[in-house]
């Protein structure tokens, strides 16, 4: 009979792929067929009693063992191992075929059709062993039978017709890659949905019991976390279709794994939390009901981590019952927080676990009530919320058995531990909240992470485009060799932030060697914005600037190193002496021992500043220290000296001292370029003058060619200002 | 001269309460609100005191007044003497208040006086309490009420008087220090070990094996007995005491009139000559002058450059180290108390695991709350930073610099403390202080590293450059917290690893230890490479 | 967060860490089920015909030395005893310390001015063994008259 179900079934497939044409049609077919093939695989699940769960130990039988086991056996062990094997790649391709038309990923539709196929053609092949491995009866024409091979015929037919199907669509060749992709699918799969009573069948009891926190209990908490871990790694730049078919995947092993033990009593029912979860995340991920998902997500990840530490059973490591903890327990670990990582469902909102809260609170009530009521019939202890599981635990007993509250309702009894189940609950809702901070630091890390890797990538992008723009030179040499001894500005513009506005915009000049460039504004006007861009201290929004040459975006070192700066504001240490301080500032330039003692010396000499060099910068004033910055700006002797308002606050000594320093300096071809907004003093010493208003270049003007026509400065630069925007003058 | 400190009191009492607008309700409703309280605290304080006599069996008599009155105007006189130094001397409004036409004594008797209306005002909330509490539990009678209207006056001027007089000594010593920096930075040291040395001495009065109970009555007891012996010592507040009390009523009011005249007049005739002069020299800030010229050396690296100037400027500026690393200089006294009293205990082998766990918890507490400095050390470059900025080379060489000196001088420090602590008490099993030295100096690296990243995200440059402080700094305090998380962290760790598996517990705390370390340092190099040039002041 | 408040913390810490391990890290103390058999106070002046103890105080107790100690012995050493004091005197109060077998007499101004005959009654409360003695400032020519 189960041979003439596999040519009939074969047949029809056959039939069918070659009088259907239309592809659509197909899908909804099979979407019907695949839900089909699930509900009748779920009747079997909850109606069969397993007969071959009690083989016990097929494979270490002739090593010493505990127990003669050889009366259990249904078959030799050879035909144990196969029959075993099959229904494990059984198992899995029905989950690969049952989703494979909801969620079109490759993996699952290939290895759905090849190894259903192959499984199909081999579970009727093997269709007697199955029944008797399944009910004990080799009678073919009981209910149970003709049910399975319904369901088994189902099964090859699917992934056949779909085979047939796909060879039609002549679908494109795999690479390597994806090979070996659908490799570690069909490997996570097998994992996934792994009979819980193999071990058991072949080896029999092994390994110790994982708990207190022996090798294997320590093995069996580290391995979800490791677990997690290794999906993210694996998943982690997979398509965004790839992730829900993981997470589908799991969440259907989840339900299928917790119902493979038959239970049919009241205490069976799935109301332990980490129970509930596997039945309320299949629903949530079904239905995208969010409630149940964060319930999960906040209730039962907490519920399943203490069940990993603290777990409640007592047999070896490959007992049904430890295996079938572990896979309840980390399935419940593991869904809720692969979701969140894997942007299935998105990360939660302080309202969502409001919610949560709300939904665990309804839980628990459900739970405390059920609890009494059903210890009328049997010994329930749902969330142990009845038992003394967890007051035993925590030395406790007094709180639970000491205050209760009872009453009873036509012959029915109903025990409250009222003061154990209210702390339980306050308990577990401080928990939930905790869990909050925790998944918080690990969001904000990953986001932390996320942007350092963005960040990393941006500085490699910018240092391919400055080996690109550098045109196969060395990094050290200018980008553009002819602007030599110039600052070029071009285009510049500046934004602060995320402020809209633009502080300076669309500036651009050329200074060249030998000039004293005045730089002139009002407050705010830009200039030290401007400044501050071009000796790279602040960032540049639009626009390139120029020093010597080097581009100060892109080769920030090579261009800096060929200015010295004079900020507005003293950037001196105050704990320092000035020698000291020119010291560190010539060992940040490189300046070697000799050149900087004599330069330091010269300098010192000029700007009357020897005799207090030697002592602690506290004791500087005002002048003092602009001259030591002076003096430690000119230390490596820069083509390009700038300096933002040198001369606020000088007395006239100083003043005159600096700006004879400044004319020295021009006069050897450098370029001296400085701000400020007294006019007179711009007028004075400078050859050339440029004049900034409101963040845009309004003039550019020779001092020399202004004295010829005899024009003004202050009344240019009051024009200039009223009209705002005068066109640039290049004289 | 009256009409010339009246108006400098008010004008100063004006600056600095607002509350002086006559008629207003918010006055009368401020009256109010703080009569309530004085009313609420008497009554918190006869409780208190009816406690003490019925349940611990403390005598509530003339002994334990003037104990409690040497113990409350004690700590007023050692405030006081505080806050009258910067008051007096150092305040900032000496520099428009001598530029009035004023007498320089009467500068001072204003200050005085405005210091006394504040002192008395809050010494109401502290004296109105005791003394009523006082009345009530004893039952006394009309001469003690009425005597009280007076005592409350005299009582602020007599710890004033004191603290005034002190404070000029004080002052004079201040300055001295001041322009001795190296004095104080030793001063500290020895006071702390000093400290260190009480610790150990009065620790060791304690008889082993404690017993909390046994030791809490014996407590009780001498501290009754020494409650009695002290109060003979009071000097005047003995004889207010016992004028209270009832005991030579008339001598004794007579010798504490004659006992407050005589130190106001002290402490006008000594203020009117030095008053003046400490005041000024408070103000100025003298330089002292480097004789020898200390040629400085061309560096190998920058990374030399950057610790030489980290160390020489924590050298010249050993007073805010100090500060810095002020909880860390706790470390060895609370090691030191709790292990005694711990090993002290009779332990079963649950309390050996539970010492170890708590150890580990508040030895981490303190000394990841020392590495503030690392958590601001970008920060304090404040506007410095911009040298970096300009400067031609990868100048993130500076945080290596940074975290290397932190590191040092937080490693010598904790090192000492457990050497110390090893020292003190070789009751406590070797190989646990070593292995926990280990791991308490990888925690606190990787601690230094984690918060110098969070200053590193986010530096507060303008801010430091504007104020100066790193007071209320933000980073400083996600320092503070992050380092009470490890503790909190590596105390769950603990209980794991020392009470439930217990095999692998220093090998389970220590690799976790190293691994978070090694996550730290490569996340914190990551970090300072991409973030480091994107600072801007 | 500030350091204070981490200062603070640490104390908080400290100080559960001991209650901690005083309450659940300690081994029981061997309480010894000897019962006492003697409280004696053996260190006094005389005794009146009733046999009643005396001590006099003058000179020893005084405005400056208000604290007056008694000795006792209790009998086996090591039993188990939960010694109380009482009087019946006003103006004066009474510490017991168990563990070095002395009880002080915290006099109060008052009662050495008015010079207060204190009697001590020292009780064994698990046996109900118990001793008497009477502080009395004596002045010369007095002789002790028995309570009637």
């Amino acid at each position: 009979m189960n041979l003439l179900a596999l040519i009939a079934v074969i047949a029809l497939s056959l039939i069918l792929f070659f009088t259907k044409k239309t592809e659509y049609k197909n899908y909804k077919i099979a979407k019907i067929m695949s839900t089909l093939l699930f509900l009748v695989f779920l009747f079997r699940l909850f109606t069969t009693e397993d007969a071959l769960n009690n083989v016990f130990n097929v494979l270490l039988y002739d090593i010493d063992t505990p127990r003669n086991a050889a009366e259990t056996w249904l078959f030799s062990p050879g035909m144990t191992v196969i029959i075993i094997f099959l229904r494990w790649l059984t198992m899995a391709s029905l989950l690969w075929l049952v989703l494979a038309p909801y969620i079109k990923v490759p993996a699952f539709n290939i290895l759905g059709q090849v190894v259903g196929t192959i499984v199909g053609v081999l579970n009727l092949v093997f269709f007697e062993q199955h029944l008797i491995a399944m009910t004990n009866n080799p009678d073919m024409l009981t209910f149970k039978a003709i049910q399975y091979l319904i369901e088994t015929a189902l099964l090859l037919f699917i992934a056949f017709s779909s085979f047939l199907n796909s060879l039609r669509n002549k679908e494109h060749r795999y690479s390597g890659k994806e090979v070996l992709w659908f490799f570690l699918v069909f490997a996570g799969s097998l994992f996934a949905v792994m009979p819980q009573t193999m071990m058991y069948n072949l080896f029999g009891y092994y390994g110790e019991v994982p708990d207190e926190f022996t090798m294997s209990h320590i093995f069996v908490i580290v391995f979800p976390f490791a677990l997690i871990f290794l999906v993210n790694i694996l998943m982690k730049n997979r398509s965004r279709i790839s992730k829900e078919a993981l997470i589908a995947y799991i969440v259907f092993a989840a339900f299928t794994q917790y119902f493979y033990m038959r239970r049919e009593t009241l205490e069976a029912l799935p109301l332990h939390l980490c129970n509930t979860a596997v039945v309320l995340l299949l629903l949530a991920y079904v239905f995208k009901i969010k409630g149940f998902f964060y319930f999960s997500y906040f209730a039962n990840v907490l519920g399943a981590l203490a069940a990993i530490l603290l777990p409640n059973y007592s047999s070896d490591l490959f007992s049904y019952s430890v295996i079938h903890y572990g896979y309840n327990h980390l399935y419940a670990f593991i869904t809720p927080l692969l979701c969140v990582s894997l942007g299935v469902f998105p990360r939660p909102t302080l309202s969502h676990m409001y919610r949560a809260i709300l939904v665990f609170s309804g839980y628990f009530v459900a739970v405390v009530f059920l609890n009494a009521w059903f210890n009328n019939y049997a010994n329930v202890d749902y969330f142990f919320t009845y038992s003394d599981f967890l007051t035993d635990m925590f030395n406790i007993k007094e709180i639970q058995f000491n205050h209760i509250i009872e009453f009873t309702y036509k012959n029915l009894t109903f025990r409250f531990y009222w003061l154990f189940q209210t702390l339980y609950f306050l308990v577990f809702i401080v928990l939930m909240f905790a869990s909050w901070y925790v998944y918080d630091a690990f969001f904000q890390m990953s986001d932390q992470r996320q942007r350092l890797k963005a960040k990393q990538r941006l500085i490699k992008i910018d240092k391919l485009k400055l080996l690109e723009l550098l045109d196969g030179r060395k990094p050290s040499e200018p980008m553009n060799p002819g602007g030599k001894d110039m600052i070029k500005i071009n285009h510049f513009s500046k934004k602060y932030g995320q402020s809209e506005r633009y502080a300076v915009k669309d500036f651009s000049l050329e200074i060249h060697g030998g000039e004293i460039y005045g730089f002139l504004g009002h407050n705010g006007a830009g200039k030290s914005t401007t400044i501050k861009s071009i000796v790279g201290i602040q960032s540049i929004t639009e626009g390139e600037i120029e020093v010597c040459g080097y581009s100060i975006k892109s080769q920030p070192l090579e261009a800096k190193l060929r200015i010295g700066y004079v900020s507005d504001n003293h950037a001196v240490y105050e704990k320092l002496t000035g020698r000291e301080y020119i010291n560190y500032v010539a060992d940040l330039y490189l300046v070697p021992k000799k050149i900087r003692d004599e330069r330091l010396n010269a300098l010192a000499i000029k700007l009357s500043l020897i005799d207090v060099i030697d002592q602690m910068i506290k004791s500087y004033s005002h002048g003092m220290k602009q001259k030591l910055v002076v003096i430690a700006s000119l230390i490596h002797e820069p083509p390009v000296w700038i300096l933002d308002e040198p001369l606020t606050g000088l007395d006239p000594i100083s003043a005159f001292q600096i700006k004879e320093t400044m004319r020295d300096h021009a006069s050897k071809g450098n370029i001296v370029f400085f701000s400020s907004h007294v006019i007179e003093v711009v007028e004075k010493i400078c050859t050339k003058i440029a004049v900034i208003t409101q963040g845009q270049l309004t003039g550019v003007y020779d001092i020399n060619v202004l004295k010829d026509k005899n024009i003004s400065l202050e009344e240019l630069y009051m024009r200039g200002i009223n009209q705002g925007n005068l066109a640039v003058d290049y004289v | 001269m009256f009409e010339r400190i009246k108006i400098l009191t008010l004008l100063q009492l004006s600056n600095k309460t607002r509350l002086f607008v006559k008629g207003s309700k918010r006055i009368y409703a401020h009256i109010a609100i703080r009569a309530f309280i004085v009313v609420l605290l008497t009554v918190i304080v006869t409780l208190v005191l009816h406690v003490l006599k019925n349940i611990f069996y403390i005598p509530v008599n003339e002994f334990l007044m003037i104990f409690i009155l040497i113990l409350t105007q004690g700590l007023n006189i050692v405030v006081s003497t505080i806050s009258l130094v910067s008051d007096l001397y150092q305040s900032k409004d000496n520099q428009i208040l001598f530029s009035l036409a004023v007498k320089n004594d009467e500068i001072f008797i204003s200050k005085i006086l405005v210091y006394y209306t504040n002192e008395f005002v809050r010494n109401l909330f502290l004296l109105i309490p005791i003394f009523v509490g006082f009345g009530i539990i004893s039952n006394l009678g009309f001469l003690y009420f009425s005597s009280l209207v007076f005592i409350i006056f005299l009582l602020p001027i007599i710890s004033i008087g004191v603290s005034s007089f002190i404070s000029m000594p004080l002052a004079y010593f201040l300055n001295y220090i001041k322009k001795h920096s190296i004095l104080s930075a030793i001063l500290s040291l020895v006071l702390v070990l000093l400290l260190f040395f009480v610790t150990y001495l009065v620790v060791n009065q304690i008889p082993t094996p404690i017993r909390i109970v046994q030791l809490y009555h014996r407590f009780i007891v001498s501290l009754t007995i020494a409650i009695q012996r002290i109060a003979q010592y009071g000097t005047i507040y003995t004889i207010i005491g016992k004028m209270l009390f009832g005991i030579n009523y008339l001598l004794n009011l007579l010798i504490l009139f004659l006992a407050v005249g005589a130190l106001v007049a002290i402490n006008y005739l000594v203020s009117k000559p030095v008053y003046f002069r400490l005041m000024s020299t408070s103000q100025e800030n003298t330089v002292k002058k480097n004789k020898k010229k200390a040629k400085p050396k061309e560096s190998k690296s920058l990374f030399l450059t950057f610790l030489w100037k980290e160390f020489t400027i924590a050298r010249r500026s050993l007073n805010e180290l100090l500060s810095n690393y002020a909880l860390l200089l706790t470390l060895p006294f609370f090691m030191f108390v709790l292990n005694y009293i711990y090993m002290g205990m009779n332990r079963s082998s649950f309390g050996n695991q539970v010492v170890l766990v708590m150890n580990v918890i508040i030895t981490l507490l303190i000394v990841t709350g020392s590495n503030t400095a690392s958590a601001t050390a970008i920060t304090t470059e404040g506007y410095e930073f911009v040298l970096l900025k300009t400067a031609p080379y990868n100048t993130s060489k500076m945080a290596w610099a940074k975290i290397t000196f932190n590191f040092c001088f937080t490693t010598l420090m904790i090192a000492l403390s457990f050497f110390l602590f090893s020292r003190a008490l070789p009751l406590f099993p070797k190989g646990d202080i070593w292995l926990l030295l280990i791991f308490v100096i990888l925690v606190n690296s990787g601690h230094i590293l984690w918060s110098f990243q969070i200053d590193l995200l986010d530096p507060k440059l303008s801010d430091y450059a504007s104020t100066g402080s790193i007071t209320n700094n933000n980073n400083a305090s996600k320092s503070l917290s992050n380092g009470l998380f490890l503790a909190l962290f590596f105390g769950v760790i603990a209980v794991l690893g020392f009470i439930i598996a217990k095999d692998v517990g220093w090998m389970l705390m220590i690799g976790l230890a190293l691994m978070f370390l090694i996550y730290r340092l490569f996340s914190f190099r990551a970090h300072l490479g991409a973030y480091f040039d994107d600072i801007e002041y | 967060m500030t350091k204070k408040s981490l200062l603070v913390l640490v104390l908080v810490f400290s100080l559960l860490s001991i209650i901690l391990i005083a309450v659940w890290g300690t081994l029981p103390d061997n309480p010894s089920n000897i019962q006492a058999e003697t409280l004696v106070i053996s260190d006094f002046d005389e005794t009146n015909d009733d046999g009643d103890k005396f001590i006099n105080v003058t000179d020893i107790v005084t405005e400056q030395e208000s604290i007056f100690s008694i000795d006792f012995q209790i009998g086996p050493a090591n039993a188990n005893v939960d010694i109380v004091a009482s009087t019946t005197a006003p103006g004066v109060n009474l510490q017991v310390d168990a563990s070095t077998g002395s009880v002080y007499v915290l006099y109060s101004l008052e009662a050495i001015a008015a010079k207060q005959t204190v009697t001590v009654h020292i009780k064994d409360k698990n046996t109900q063994i118990y001793d008497e003695v009477t502080l009395w400032f004596k002045t010369p020519g007095v002789i002790i008259v028995p309570d009637i």
